[in-house]
């Protein structure tokens, strides 16, 4: 049975606790309505099952009722755009969708109110390898494609991981802080259901006051966040907001300032409780690395160590580790790693192509203590606001405009374009807007050349010492 | 001090266009204005008025008059 629902059955702690609609379902509870609704979707053969992940009851049984069918499950934000949505559908052909409106030339037809399944079926020889269990999207909101195929044993090992690392007992209720179908908001559902933890489902962001009503009627005791979520909590007086038992703050999807950190870690010390930073990655499930938080005044900055059964190495160019406390790329080994990525239909018959190595994209060193330290990215990805975005796909948008190249700075993109027309206001905010971005987040430069390295490539450390980026 | 330079940093905190309408905009009324953008547009506003804006306040601010509200308790002269 999925995240260990099978052995609570007897459980009748809670599981997912919707203040807003007044709902609270134990693990017993949760354990019957899933079996019934898995015997909805129960087929012949295995499918790939899309579903617009919402923090609520009625969705997060069909969830985990798709894993406990055998499915693939793909989750996709609720509010995902209809043409990402189109184009996934086409990618994918998901044999059910449930809970998107989909038009009717898109194939499929409505089953009941949320359930959506093909008018043709999918040819046979489309089959989905019997290991995999979650394709997601490795860059959240923004519907790319480009998804990690995970295996069940995978989510279950990396939940595990998680369970450790952190501590989580049955008592702890976390908040649906961050969206269910990004890789870190899912892992506080799966770690939570599987320590017979509880879940509190809410679509409410920290800027709302119904988040704070929530997390207090639902007895929230952590919240989960990325680098923006502590931005914006920076402003506001946690010390009168927080319910009383919110004790633990965890952080990933992206460097935090070490002056935030601090600050945090100061409330979650007032309330007898911890900061815990961590680092990690959707093709690693979510969980890389954890700093214990009894490690972390004397390690501001650092990323953690390896969660349990992992293993962190630095590796040069070639692939050769590199000697003690030197820079590298970083690579990581558990069963927690993905299979492989998937692009389109086709990779999901895919069996295990990395055998639990990953190379992360990510560079940095170990100290002698084996603590990590993250010093950049070696891949041309970008995490803004704990996303990851592509900056090739960015920078062949950018091409538009004329011969163009992007980089990552500390405040957002930074596109270098040769032209003598740069875009107008407008059309810099479109841009924007097509990856999620605000307009300010993605500078504009109008350069007369495009720096070139030997092989004629462009030169993005030149670019970035011009334009003040990050070292690529 | 006007209601105009409140609406241009309404507009340009959730990356409107110039002519856009603003008066009426409130909290996750346009995909926009969500959490960030939230705290973008009370950053932007602390700047330009130079005030402080307490917590209560910043979990109130949910439409443009509640802006115009508050900056007033504020003392800063809407026109």
């Amino acid at each position: 049975m999925v995240f260990g629902l099978a052995e609570r059955c007897e459980d009748d702690g809670p599981a997912l606790v919707d203040p807003a609609a007044g709902l609270e379902l134990s693990h017993s509870a949760l354990n019957r309505a899933v079996q019934a609704a898995a015997a909805d979707l129960s087929a012949p053969q295995k499918h790939l099952v899309m579903i617009a992940l919402a923090p609520t009851v009625e969705r997060v049984v069909r969830y985990l009722a798709a894993h406990l069918a055998g499915h693939a499950v793909m989750p996709v934000p609720p509010d995902l755009p209809l043409p990402a949505l189109a184009r996934l559908l086409d990618l994918y052909t998901p044999e059910t969708v449930i809970g998107l409106a989909l038009p009717p030339e898109c194939g499929y037809r409505r089953r009941d109110d949320v359930t959506w399944g093909r008018s043709e079926p999918v040819a046979a020889a489309r089959s989905i390898h019997p290991d995999l269990a979650l394709v997601l999207s490795t860059s959240g909101s923004t519907g790319n494609p480009k998804a990690a195929r995970l295996s069940r044993n995978a989510i279950s090992i990396n939940a595990g991981q998680i369970i450790r690392a952190l501590a989580i007992t049955a008592k702890e209720r976390a908040p649906t802080s961050l969206p269910l179908a990004y890789t870190y908001g899912l892992s506080v559902l799966h770690s939570h259901l599987a320590a017979g933890a509880a879940v509190i489902l809410t679509m409410e962001s920290v800027a709302s006051r119904d988040l704070w009503r929530i997390m207090a009627e639902g007895g929230a005791t952590s919240f989960a966040g990325v680098p923006a979520s502590y931005q914006m909590l920076r402003r506001l007086d946690l010390d009168a907001l927080a319910p009383a038992g919110l004790a633990t703050l965890t952080q990933a999807g992206g460097a935090l300032a070490p002056e935030l950190i601090r600050h945090f870690q100061a409330f979650a010390r007032r309330r007898g409780g911890q900061m815990v930073v961590m680092y990690g990655q959707t093709e690693a499930t979510a969980r890389i690395a954890v700093l214990p938080p009894a490690e972390l005044e004397a390690h501001f900055g650092a990323a953690g160590r390896a969660v349990p059964g992992g293993e962190i190495a630095i590796v040069d160019q070639a692939g050769r580790p590199v000697a003690s406390g030197q820079s590298g790329r970083i690579v990581y080994r558990g069963a927690n790693v993905m299979m492989g990525y998937a692009q389109t239909r086709a990779d999901l018959a895919r069996g295990d192509d990395l055998a639990g190595l990953l190379d992360t994209g990510d560079l940095g060193r170990l100290d002698s203590s084996g603590m990590l330290w993250i010093t950049g990215r070696d891949s041309r990805f970008a995490k803004l606001d704990g996303r990851r975005l592509s900056l090739d796909e960015i920078e062949q948008a950018a091409q538009g405009f004329g011969p163009a190249a992007v980089i990552e700075t500390a405040s957002g993109l930074a596109v270098a374009v040769v032209t003598t027309a740069p875009p107008a206001p407008a059309l810099r905010r479109e841009f924007a807007a097509r990856f999620g971005l605000h307009s300010s987040q993605i500078g504009w430069h109008e350069v007369a050349e495009l720096p070139l390295g030997d092989s004629g490539k462009i030169d993005y450390r030149a670019l970035a010492d011009r334009l003040g980026g990050k070292a690529p | 001090m006007n209601l105009d330079t409140l609406r241009a940093l309404f507009r340009e905190s959730f990356d409107l266009d110039e002519t856009s309408p603003v008066d009426d905009l409130a909290y996750r009324g346009i995909p926009a204005w969500d959490s960030v953008g939230h705290m973008r547009l009370v950053a932007a506003l602390e700047t330009e008025f130079s005030v402080m804006l307490e917590t209560d306040e910043v979990l109130d601010m949910s439409s443009f008059a509640k802006a115009v509200a508050i900056l007033g308790k504020h003392g800063v002269d809407l026109g």
